[in-house]
This record gives structure tokens, C-alpha cells and sequence, in this order.
């Protein structure tokens, strides 16, 4: 047993550099595959390419496991080093910033002068259906998809709360960030919120807003507005529960 | 000596050759991104940068991997008289072929570039190369649904995207063909793989071996080309990420005034996003909306399968850096000149 281990040790250690990135992607991928942590990440409809993407991988460990070692000795240089360094800086970042979402930052980075609403895919077409339960929420997708049906109607959603210093107190924005495929093309989903009170809670507080929708045309454009809205803070959520999925 | 064969075609065709590598450009890289993280990890931007950066690379990732397991596959199953054989006898006449290859094998841009780095080794013509490598994330099936359904099922706007691609392709291939030998273009470890190719059929023709071992050479290659390619992928998507934290959308949108100033901007924004050839689409419909013409939208769709920061460093594991300049620059002006053309011809 002792000595299988010990072969086992020598073989990954002769490997090299390339395969220890492999087990560390490896090990990587099923961490985020396994508990849905990918979704912080890329669209839940893509899950199957990092499933292959693993399996590729798990391929290529075993090949690197089962090479002829003198060949592997070249791969415990200077350079199998460099691009070991270069391979793994995607999971030091990954370790560093798991746990956060993209935020008020990023809602300034990708949005373009209101434009992003209408942007939103199935926005003209007649193929999305509206459902929704009294009590319930309704997500910001589905709010600004359907709002001409929902206008002058209650509505429940959440989001985080944008607010700026040219907004009236109790005015700020709800905002969410829409995915086609991973969040490097996050687009900003958001409603504009005219509370009755000022509002007390600071910048990216998880908020649930209940009031009025009203549909303001703005040069040629419609936009969402939730008038006497009531907000109540929520907890923050998970960061692969953050985002909504077009 | 059959390990020998292996570690000769190994060494020829990935080019793990230490001494004659630089690592100048990771090393440097390692240590700025090492340091972004140091000094900046509390401040707001960091998250949307980090984000980015890991987003694209989980997204490019799984493509990549199965470009170079299609390329290890291509360079132990698929031998070089083959692939002569396929082409036809005019050299040119492959150029056109190879630019719409893509319809019937649709490889986005990520995976493209490991197999173009095998069929180049195995003797497949320069311009063809070119032409594969710029048509085939464009040209394809899969990109021209996903274009369709962004823009409402407007067929003109997806069939417009594949005209223009293949017509780019096809062109630049030819260009490329007629300013470069293949010797001045590709790097000589990538070509080097044709003489491996040579020297292995004589030293032990393939029917000898079984398909198990072929299989797990194929897997090896592959293995290799990934460790060599990977970290240009990396570097590409962690610059992308950078650049779209450093200037945001708006900025881009803001500077938008004439139609020219438009596509170029497009361009820019294209370069920058590193996008998925399979869904930039989604992101150029967004800018429907605006004051940004169809134009300078098709320039963003067509320009970001051909050339953005990620290919750009990936280009570099291919070509020689004198034809990288060439190609960008020729990309650059082809993509815009079409824009232009078609704004006006709206």
C-alpha cells in the first residue's frame, strides 16, 4: 500500500509543474461545479462545458501521469514553473474574490445611458410569458419585460440598491445584472424607485421594494418607475444567486 | 526506441524546447497581476475586474481544451499526405474552402487556434491556415442562429455576419498567401512537426501501432499544446478585464459622433470584451437602441472572432510577431472598410 502511495508521489512529482495544475483545476472545477458556484460565474446552461472542460482535464492529468519520465523531466524547469504561475493565477483570483458580486461599480462600468433596459432580449417579442402570484415577488427581468401589462399594478421585486448624490432621498435605483453567457457580458437590469421615506440603507444592500409601477416615456424610450415603494432590507445573497440568467 | 519516437515528435511539435524559450512576457505578467492583487483587492473596482477576468477564462477554458484535444487527435490520426490529398491542386482554391469550413466542423475562437496550429504542422498552405483561422469562429452554424435570435430573427443582420466573415477571410487568406512564405510566418517549432511527421512513418509506420497508443499519444500532444497555449489565454483574458474596468461602455458610447468614429469605436469595444464568437451577438444587439448604427455593430461582430487582446496573445504561440502586426493590421482595415461600405450602402 505504502509503496503504491510512494510510486503514485514520485510519478505526480515527475509530472511536474503541469500536472499539479492540473489536479488544482481540476479540484477548482468540482468545487464549483458541485454546489452551483459556478453561477457566480457563467450561465447555468453552460455547466456542461466545464463538466467537459474537467473531463479534458482529467484526461490530460492521466496522460501526464502515465508519460515515460525521462520526458517528464523537462517539465520541472524554470519554465513549467512560469507557465505553471501563469495557469493558476485565474484560481488565486477565484479564491480571492469568491463570496463578492459584480456591484455599484460595475453597474457604472456596463451601462449605457439607459439603454440597458431595452435591451433586454424578449423585450419587443410576444414569446415571454407573465406569471405572477399575489404576495410574491417578480424578478426585475420580468418587471421590465412585461411593464406596459404591469403598469399602474403592485409589484414585488428585489435587487440592490444604487444611489447617487444627484437623486432626490428617497429615489435610488434597483439593480440587477442580466447574463447571456458569462459575467464578463453582464448587462445592468435595473427600475428606478421613488420611495416615500429617505432612504437609510448604504449603497449594495440586498433590498425588497413593493409599490406602484408606473411607465415613464423618456426620449422615445420607456422606463420603469415603482412610485410609493416600501423597501425592506434582505440578506445579501450567494453570489451565484446574484444574478439573472437571460 | 519507442520512447524515443515519442519524445521526438513530442519535442518537434509543441516545441518544449527550454532553452530556446523566453519567459519574459509570463514572468512580468505574474508579477503585475500578482501585484494588482496586493495592492488593490480592497478597492471597489477589484471585484468587477476579478470577476471579469475568471468569467472569461471558465468561459474560453472548456473551448480551448477541446481545441487542442482535437488538435493532438489531428496530429497522430491525421497524416500529412492526408491532408494534401483533401486539398485541391490550386493552393488558392483551398483558401476559399477553408474560410467556410466552419459550417461543417463550427469551432468558436478560443478552440480555433490549436487546430490551425496542427493543420499548419501537418501542411495545410498559409493563406488556407489564415483564412480557417479567421472564417471559422464567423462562418459557422452555431454563430449564425445565435445572431439571428439576438437580433429578433432579423436573417439579414445573421447572413450579413457570415457574408462579411467568410468575404474578410477569404481575402486576408489570399493577402497573407501572397506577402509571406509559410517559412517567414509560422514559427519553425510549429512547422517542425511536418519533418517529425516524416521522420515517425519511416521509423514506424502508424499501422503498427495500436489505436490505444495512438489514442494516448493524440491525448499527450494535446496535453502539451494546452500547457504551451493556456498561459496566452490567461494573459489575454486577465488584459480584457483590465481594459473593461479602466474604460467603461458609456465611455466608449459617449465618443460615438459620426458613423466612422462609431465602427471604430465598435471596433475598440469589440478588441477589448474579448467575447465569445457564440454569443457576442446578445452584446451587439444591445446596442440597438442607441444612436449606434447597424454598421458599427456588424464591425463589432466581425471584428471580435478575428482579432481581440486574447487572440491577439494567443496568435502569438502561431505566427511570427512581424505577421501578427501584418495580419492585425490588415484585419483592422478590412473589417472598418466593410462598415464603411455598408453604412453607406444602407
Amino acid at each position: 500500500m505504502m509503496d503504491d502511495i510512494r510510486k503514485t508521489f514520485k510519478q505526480i512529482m515527475a509530472a511536474g509543474f503541469s500536472s499539479i495544475i492540473y489536479i488544482v483545476w481540476l479540484y477548482a472545477l468540482g468545487w464549483l461545479l458541485m454546489e452551483g458556484r459556478y453561477r457566480a460565474f457563467i450561465q447555468p446552461k453552460f455547466s456542461w462545458l466545464l463538466l467537459l472542460g474537467a473531463a479534458i482535464l482529467l484526461l490530460y492529468l492521466l496522460s501526464h501521469l502515465l508519460r515515460p519520465l525521462p520526458e517528464n523531466k523537462i517539465r520541472t524547469s524554470i519554465g513549467g514553473l512560469a507557465r505553471a504561475g501563469i495557469l493558476s493565477l485565474p484560481l488565486i483570483f477565484l479564491y480571492a474574490i469568491y463570496g463578492q458580486g459584480l456591484g455599484a461599480h460595475a453597474l457604472a462600468n456596463k451601462s449605457v445611458s439607459g439603454a440597458d433596459v431595452m435591451a433586454i432580449p424578449g423585450l419587443s417579442a410576444k414569446d415571454s410569458k407573465l406569471e405572477t402570484k399575489p404576495g410574491e415577488p417578480i424578478s426585475l427581468l420580468t418587471l421590465v419585460r412585461h411593464m406596459e401589462k404591469l403598469e399602474g399594478k403592485q409589484v414585488i421585486v428585489e435587487g440592490m440598491i444604487y444611489q447617487d448624490a444627484v437623486m432626490p432621498s428617497g429615489s435610488f435605483l434597483l439593480f440587477r445584472f442580466g447574463i447571456y453567457c458569462c459575467a464578463a457580458d453582464a448587462i445592468p437590469v435595473w427600475v428606478i424607485v421613488q420611495g416615500d421615506n429617505p432612504l437609510s440603507l448604504p449603497n449594495e444592500s440586498w433590498a425588497r421594494v413593493e409599490g406602484r409601477l408606473h411607465v415613464q416615456p423618456h426620449l422615445q424610450k420607456n422606463y420603469p418607475v415603482i412610485l410609493t415603494a416600501k423597501v425592506k432590507e434582505l440578506p445579501t445573497p450567494a453570489p451565484g444567486g446574484q444574478y439573472l440568467f437571460f | 526506441m519507442q520512447r524515443e519516437i515519442y519524445s521526438n515528435s513530442n519535442h518537434h511539435a509543441t516545441g518544449v524546447s527550454e532553452k530556446n524559450h523566453s519567459y519574459w512576457l509570463p514572468a512580468i505578467f505574474f508579477i503585475f497581476a500578482a501585484g494588482f492583487l496586493l495592492f488593490f483587492r480592497t478597492r471597489p473596482f477589484f471585484a468587477t475586474l476579478g470577476i471579469t477576468f475568471v468569467s472569461i477564462v471558465l468561459e474560453a477554458l472548456p473551448f480551448m481544451l477541446l481545441g487542442t484535444l482535437i488538435g493532438g487527435f489531428i496530429e497522430v490520426f491525421v497524416s500529412r499526405d492526408q491532408i494534401i490529398g483533401f486539398l485541391p491542386g490550386r493552393q488558392r482554391h483551398t483558401i476559399f474552402i477553408a474560410a467556410g469550413l466552419g459550417l461543417i466542423f463550427p469551432v468558436c475562437e478560443c478552440a480555433i487556434v490549436p487546430v490551425v496550429r496542427r493543420l499548419v504542422g501537418k501542411g495545410i498552405p498559409l493563406g488556407a491556415a489564415v483564412a480557417f483561422l479567421l472564417g471559422g469562429p464567423i462562418v459557422n452554424p452555431i454563430v449564425f442562429a445565435s445572431t439571428a435570435v439576438a437580433y429578433g430573427y432579423e436573417w439579414k443582420m445573421a447572413a450579413g455576419r457570415m457574408m462579411l466573415g467568410y468575404g474578410i477571410a477569404v481575402g486576408i487568406g489570399l493577402l497573407a498567401d501572397l506577402m509571406f512564405s509559410k517559412k517567414q510566418a509560422i514559427h519553425s517549432r510549429v512547422i517542425a512537426v511536418q519533418a517529425a511527421d516524416k521522420r515517425r512513418a519511416v521509423q514506424r509506420p502508424d499501422t503498427q501501432i495500436s489505436l490505444w497508443r495512438k489514442s494516448g499519444r493524440a491525448v499527450r500532444h494535446a496535453s502539451d499544446d494546452f500547457i504551451q497555449i493556456g498561459g496566452f489565454l490567461v494573459i489575454g483574458a486577465f488584459a480584457a478585464g483590465l481594459i473593461q474596468v479602466a474604460v467603461s461602455r458609456q465611455d466608449f458610447v459617449s465618443l460615438m459622433g459620426t458613423p466612422a468614429v462609431s465602427i471604430l469605436m465598435m471596433m475598440g469595444l469589440a478588441m477589448v470584451l474579448n467575447l465569445c464568437s457564440e454569443t457576442d451577438a446578445f452584446i451587439a444587439a444591445s446596442f440597438r437602441f442607441t444612436a449606434i448604427p447597424i454598421s458599427a455593430q456588424m464591425a463589432f461582430m466581425v471584428l471580435g472572432p478575428m482579432l481581440d487582446i486574447k487572440l491577439l496573445l494567443m496568435y502569438i504561440s502561431l505566427f511570427k510577431k512581424r505577421v501578427i502586426i501584418v495580419l492585425a493590421g490588415l484585419i483592422l482595415t478590412a473589417v472598418f472598410a466593410a462598415a464603411w461600405i455598408l453604412e453607406f450602402a444602407r
